[in-house]
């Protein structure tokens, strides 16, 4: 008995699926997320826990570099999709789980998924046991040997001035980054540099360490990268961008109810409310659909109005010359008049001055709640300093 | 914990208990694993933790560069075994595996080594994020851990005993839920926060992309998030012989009895992930410190006065 084959085939029904948004392709990402609330399965919220990678519209070559470096990352057994249509995305799910469930597959495909990626590779340390790569499908435990899953190696690009005209969108990655983002001069270790010094809001040294966030994050603004210094968990510079920002074509919501309660599930998501942000995502898809919703949208309204929880949480966050709480409170309102839209920052604009002081964490809020228009943004990037 | 009494303690359970305890332990945990999944409103919650584990087993570990492995995988194991040691004192109806005289401090101990183990694989994975989710879990350790050994001393001080049978003992003629109800509605928010569960959340929240577990597949992550869901039932099940009168109650015997209200709490617990979002630490302690310290001493005082009076 190949009980190999079996798991596979048994976790193939329920797979997690990691989705990036591509700019002014929201129509795909939003029949991506309605087929995956459909089937039930779950959206992983980074690169190791997907088994899927499903990319949401056309990238330009920015934000396909991106997807690249975050397929890299993504554990084996997996399966990669696109989708350009909103038509396409069954089909392509449907694909994907007979991709996870074929032993045979997936096997050879970690053999062939190391032998391209060995191109990557500058010079880790670690990395060089290329000949035990075989069994690793098989023997999950083995895995460590190497395998492809030992990324990283995109976190070397970062290196070379993530602020320079040459930066390469890779080390982007999944808005984490490994360790290797930081612009050391303090010496290497393992092939990447150490974090650097600087003085913090106290007067104190303290290490820095550059962090980007997104494009490919959890109920993030499609395409948005915004590149952090951080002491602690504490921002002192950040600079916004979007990727391919010339390439788009700006997506034209058929409904104005139906993209503020897109914009309210996202923020709902990031403020850790899986229940509510799940609700407004189903009357999201209900209004997209032509359903009256108006009587279930005011039950959301009032469920996330009357949380003094959430209002504490969000109460005095600074974004701008307003708070994530005021900002939130336009969002509903705009819901509820079902007039066109909350005022919004167009791109990112500005958007790295607004998180300089911030913690990571009401970072995520002031973007959310901001939910800057990544589809009509001009390119190029505006730095804040703190 | 089998091999635990030196000098044979009546009131335990015979040695044997010690490996079933994992058996029932996980036995729970996968009935409170499809309730979750069925509250979640997933299709086919039955087999959604089997599709789950299977995906996880076959699934291929991997390692970030420079990372730190050996320190991160211990982190990774320390969450179930800690778990597992907790619940050595835990009456499964009328006694426990292990009934220590110093139960309650022991099953704090146990618990408080989920800190060390989540901050391990945050750093662990040498990635910015497993490190914010891993010095998350710590700051909230610092906002809950106070009014949690208040809450959890205060029932001690009820029953005028560490040993958690003495403690179920003494709730004879009344739960100590009626009469320390600011020591429980405390403990069940510690017991959710211990186990990063619920509202409590942050460190391995979707806004840090997984937070201490960003970087984790495979096995790795099957033995780091089925430790935490241990850990939750542990905390859950320790809320009955602490408030709930342990096995005490009518025509049931009183593993049964144990076993109902270990999944009453359960079921408060999953319900406030249902109502409340991720509760922030930069918010949080202020309120642990300000108001639930001074609640739980205030309270912990009562119960003493209350103690004194009746000797």
């Amino acid at each position: 008995m190949d009980l190999t084959a079996l798991l596979l085939r048994v976790a193939a029904r329920r797979p997690h699926v990691l989705v990036v948004a591509v700019p002014g392709a929201t129509g795909v990402r939003l029949a991506l997320e309605a087929a995956l609330a459909r089937r039930g399965w779950p959206v992983a919220p980074g690169p190791a826990d997907a088994d899927v990678l499903a990319v949401a519209g056309m990238p330009g070559p920015e934000l396909a570099a991106v997807v690249d470096a975050v397929w890299e990352q993504v554990p084996a057994p997996r399966a990669r999709i696109g989708a350009a249509a909103p038509g396409d995305v069954d089909e392509r799910l449907d694909a994907a789980a007979a991709l996870l469930a074929d032993a045979g597959h997936q096997r050879t495909q970690v053999v062939s998924g190391n032998a391209s990626h060995g191109a990557h590779i500058h010079s880790r340390p670690e990395h060089g046991d290329h000949t035990e790569h075989g069994d690793h499908a098989e023997h999950g435990d083995h895995a460590e040997h190497g395998d492809h899953a030992e990324h990283g190696d995109h976190a070397e690009h970062g290196n070379h001035g993530e602020h320079g005209a040459d930066a390469a969108p890779d080390h982007a990655g999944h808005g984490g980054g490994h360790g290797g983002h930081h612009h050391g001069h303090g010496g290497m270790v393992a092939g990447l540099p150490m974090a650097e010094l600087g003085p913090d809001r106290d007067g104190l040294t303290l290490d820095r360490l550059h962090v980007p966030l997104g494009p490919v994050l959890p109920d993030w603004p499609a395409g948005l990268v915004v590149r952090l210094t951080l002491q602690g968990d504490v921002i002192q510079e950040a600079s916004a961008e979007v990727l391919d920002a010339r390439h788009t074509e700006p997506y034209e919501w058929p409904s104005v109810a139906a993209r503020e309660l897109d914009g309210l599930a996202r923020f709902l998501g990031v403020a850790g409310w899986p229940s509510a942000a799940g609700q407004a995502r189903r009357l999201r898809d209900a209004a997209l659909a032509g359903d009256r919703v108006e009587a279930e949208v005011g039950a959301l309204l009032r469920r996330v109005r009357r949380s003094r929880t959430l209002r504490w949480l969000i109460k005095g966050i600074p974004a701008g010359p307003t708070d994530v709480a005021a900002l939130l409170a336009a969002r509903l309102a705009a819901i509820e008049a079902a007039l066109p839209a909350a005022p919004r920052a167009v791109g990112s604009a500005g958007l790295g001055d607004l998180l300089v002081g911030a913690e990571l964490a009401a970072a995520r809020l002031i973007v959310a709640t901001l939910d800057p228009d990544t589809d009509r943004a001009e390119a190029g990037t505006e730095a804040g300093h703190g | 914990m089998g091999e635990m009494p030196v000098v044979p303690d009546p009131v335990a359970l015979p040695w044997w208990s010690a490996l079933l305890l994992p058996v029932l332990l996980g036995l729970a945990t996968w009935a409170t694993l499809v309730g979750d999944a069925a509250l979640a409103g997933g299709r086919a919650a039955l087999a959604a933790p089997g599709r789950e584990a299977a995906r996880l087993l076959v699934g291929q570990r991997r390692r970030t560069v420079a990372g730190d492995g050996v320190l991160g995988r211990i982190g990774g194991a320390v969450l179930p075994i800690a778990a597992l040691l907790a619940a050595a004192v835990l009456p499964l109806g009328e006694r426990p595996v292990a009934d220590l005289s110093v139960g309650v401090v022991w099953f704090n101990a146990m618990e408080v080594m989920a800190w060390a183990a989540v901050w391990m694989v945050g750093w662990g994975s040498n990635s910015a994020l497993g490190l914010v989710g891993g010095y998350r879990f710590v700051a909230q350790g610092l906002a809950y851990e106070l009014p949690h050994m208040f809450a959890i001393i205060t029932a001690a001080l009820g029953a005028e005993s560490l040993r958690l049978t003495t403690i179920v003992e003494a709730q004879q003629d009344m739960w100590f839920v009626v009469i320390m109800p600011v020591a429980f509605v405390v403990y069940l928010m510690s017991a959710a926060a211990m186990a990063f569960w619920g509202p409590f959340d942050a460190p391995v929240g979707p806004d840090v992309a997984g937070g201490a577990a960003a970087e984790l597949s495979g096995v790795d992550r099957l033995v780091f998030t089925g430790g935490r869901w241990l850990l939750l039932v542990v905390a859950a099940a320790m809320a009955v012989p602490l408030f709930l009168g342990g096995g005490a109650g009518p025509f049931l015997p009183a593993w049964a009895w144990v076993a109902v209200k270990t999944a009453a709490v359960l079921a408060l617990l999953l319900w406030l992930r249902h109502r409340f979002p991720t509760v922030r630490m930069d918010r949080y302690v202020e309120f642990a410190w300000v108001v639930l310290i001074p609640l739980t001493i205030a309270q912990a005082l009562a119960v003493a006065l209350v103690v004194l009076g009746g000797a």
